[in-house]
């Protein structure tokens, strides 16, 4: 890494988690968010792929399902409620999760400016494999020809958020068909694999999700070693 | 001092917000940075902190959308009067202030008069929002500090104390005024008389007692579906079948609620008000397991309304938009109102000894979930 006076000040620590059960991420969030608000720790990216959940927001608590709850519960798959906005939605293997826990005022951010900073972080990794991404009328989150690669549900308390954006590399869409995304029955999800027609290594994609979050709010992204564990993977 | 609970300015796109949930009710004492509210805007859940400690009076009702600014609730110290709804107007800033021109993300008390806005009462600081740079959204804009209780005397129209009675509806009073003359009514003789208890809480009770305050949390509804539901309903059970009506959904929903937040909800008793009288029912099983039978249940008039523990009175049919019932002995009742536009209120006054923290706010958002969805309720 330079010493270039260029290089923006604003800092980032970014773990990358590999893939973890929603509930260990959800509380290490909770953690994060309650440090930052009390004036310590520092901003935070953590970038995962989650075990097959459902997460509830907290606009309806009730899940939005297209089968009876039991038919979730036998494919193993929990319902988790969680303090994001936004309605049901689905993580498993095959998505990458970016949590940001950011102090917005430190950052002269608004929590809008912020939401669209995420959406054209994805915009531009979508971009590296030649998609075009966009926002899209029907809601938040990032589309492709009307259909949703990437959803989002943020908190804010004490303007320090947590949860964030979701972004469909290759999971497996059939989970999607217990519910109704986002509260939406009519919605259709895709995924970077199907779009670009071959397989694509998550990896890369939380590389480019790195840099481009950089890019986007202008700051440095750096990517840390996870305690207890050894060679983080570098930075592009 | 008191301090304003407003909506924070979220950034350039927001257009408003969603007030989705008060979890601490009208007259709860909060502490500093206890999450009383939550906003939502889009995807975006927002928890308001009290940033100073006092009694939180809600302005705005759950459910109801507002805009950058708004006013939805005012902390204040014990005994320290509510500023009056001018100020608390002009704080809001002018209704079609564009966020690029306002002038600040937070209103503070300033001592000067807001602009655009003259004429106003001599010697009372004014609340406006001063020229600042743009930049980051502060969380200061969801409380400021309010002028000086000595002057705040003076002014007229509070906000309506919680347990306030609708003008002209004087409902149960004659029950309220026995129970406060005996004050023994209410625990023993009351609806929520319960079984016997155990000498160790004999004790405990009364002080319980003393301390309990009636407080009061309501949300907005739309009673559009409710009502499609129950036409739906009357025409499929005639000839044969009784008439529902929208409150036995509401009854219904109520009780689910009270179910799942791990109360037994028990007989219920519903009032409803009209134009020339008022009738009163009592459901012994407002969660049997067939739907008909309950409402069948209020249509004999099986159950005396003295059986009810908790009660729904409904001014549905006169129009009111928002009803504030009285406890009348009873430890929980729920008012019904509507307005013109199909929308309207659910109120729930409850003694305070009965629910934790967050607990009505779940209870209400659940029972408008039910309400907005009553199929559900249907069985």
């Amino acid at each position: 890494m330079t010493t270039d006076s260029a290089e923006p000040e604003r800092g980032i620590a970014v773990y990358h988690l590999g893939t973890t059960s929603y509930g260990e991420v959800h509380r290490l969030q909770q953690r994060l968010q309650a440090a930052r608000r009390a004036g310590s720790g520092v901003d935070t990216l953590l970038l995962t792929e989650h075990r097959p959940v459902l997460t509830l927001g907290r606009s309806r608590p009730v899940p939005s399902l297209r089968v009876p709850e039991e038919v979730v519960r036998q494919y193993g798959i929990d319902i988790v409620s969680t303090e994001r906005g936004g309605d049901i939605t689905y993580h498993g293997p095959g998505q990458l999760v970016a949590y940001g826990i950011i102090a917005l005022r430190g950052w002269g951010l608004g929590v809008t400016e912020y939401v669209a900073g995420l959406e054209e972080t994805v915009i531009g990794v979508l971009a590296d494999w030649g998609l075009r991404g966009e926002r899209s009328v029907r809601g938040r989150g990032v589309w492709i020809e009307g259909r949703k690669i990437a959803s989002l549900g943020l908190n804010v308390r004490g303007w320090v958020t947590m949860h964030g954006i979701a972004l469909n590399v290759d999971p497996d869409l059939g989970h999607f068909d217990l519910i109704n995304p986002c509260g939406m029955s009519d919605i259709e999800m895709t995924t970077m694999a199907s779009e670009v027609g071959r397989q694509i290594s998550m990896d890369e994609v939380a590389e480019a999700f790195v840099f481009h979050f950089g890019r986007v709010f202008e700051c440095r992204a750096k990517l840390q070693p996870i305690p207890g564990r050894e060679n983080p993977r570098p930075a592009r | 001092m008191a301090a304003l609970v407003a909506v924070p300015d979220l950034g350039r796109e927001m257009v408003g917000g969603l007030v989705a949930e008060w979890y601490r009710p009208d007259g709860a004492v909060v502490e500093p940075g206890e999450v009383i509210c939550r906003l939502e805007c889009e995807f975006v859940s927002v928890d308001i902190e009290a940033e100073q400690a006092g009694i939180l009076r809600h302005r705005k009702p759950a459910g109801s959308i507002e805009r950058k600014g708004a006013v939805l609730g005012v902390i204040v110290a014990r005994g320290e009067p509510l500023p009056a709804e001018q100020d608390l107007r002009s704080a809001e800033g002018p209704a079609e202030e564009n966020a690029e021109d306002r002038e600040s993300d937070h209103p503070v008390v300033a001592g000067r008069e807001p602009p655009g806005e003259g004429g106003r009462a001599g010697g009372t600081e004014a609340v406006t929002w001063p020229r600042a740079q743009p930049g980051p959204q502060s969380p200061g804009g969801t409380v400021v500090r309010f002028p000086r209780p000595a002057e705040a005397d003076v002014r007229a129209e509070p906000l309506p104390e919680p347990g306030g009675a609708i003008p002209g509806l004087p409902l149960w009073e004659e029950d309220e005024q026995l129970a406060a003359a005996d004050p023994h009514t209410g625990a023993s003789g009351g609806p929520s008389a319960g079984p016997e208890q155990p000498a160790y809480s004999a004790g405990i009770a009364p002080e319980v007692a003393v301390q309990a305050e009636v407080l009061s949390a309501h949300v907005c509804v739309s009673w559009a579906r409710a009502q499609e539901a129950t036409e739906a309903l009357a025409d499929e059970w005639q000839p044969e079948g009784p008439r529902p009506r929208v409150e036995d959904l509401v009854l219904r929903a109520i009780a689910r609620a009270l179910a799942e937040s791990g109360l037994e909800p028990g007989p219920a008793g519903l009032v409803i008000v009209e134009q020339d009288a008022d009738r009163s029912f009592a459901v012994e099983a407002p969660l049997d397991d067939e739907f008909r039978r309950a409402v069948l249940a209020r249509t004999g008039g099986l159950t005396p309304f003295e059986r009810a523990r908790w009660v729904v009175v409904s001014l549905l049919p006169l129009g009111v938009e928002r009803v504030e019932p009285r406890l009348a002995g009873g430890r929980l009742a729920f008012g019904l109102g509507a307005g013109r536009d199909g929308s309207g209120t659910i109120t729930m006054r409850y003694d305070s000894t009965m629910f934790g923290e967050g607990d009505t706010g779940r209870v209400l958002a659940r029972v408008r979930s039910l309400v907005e969805n009553p199929y559900r309720l249907l069985g």
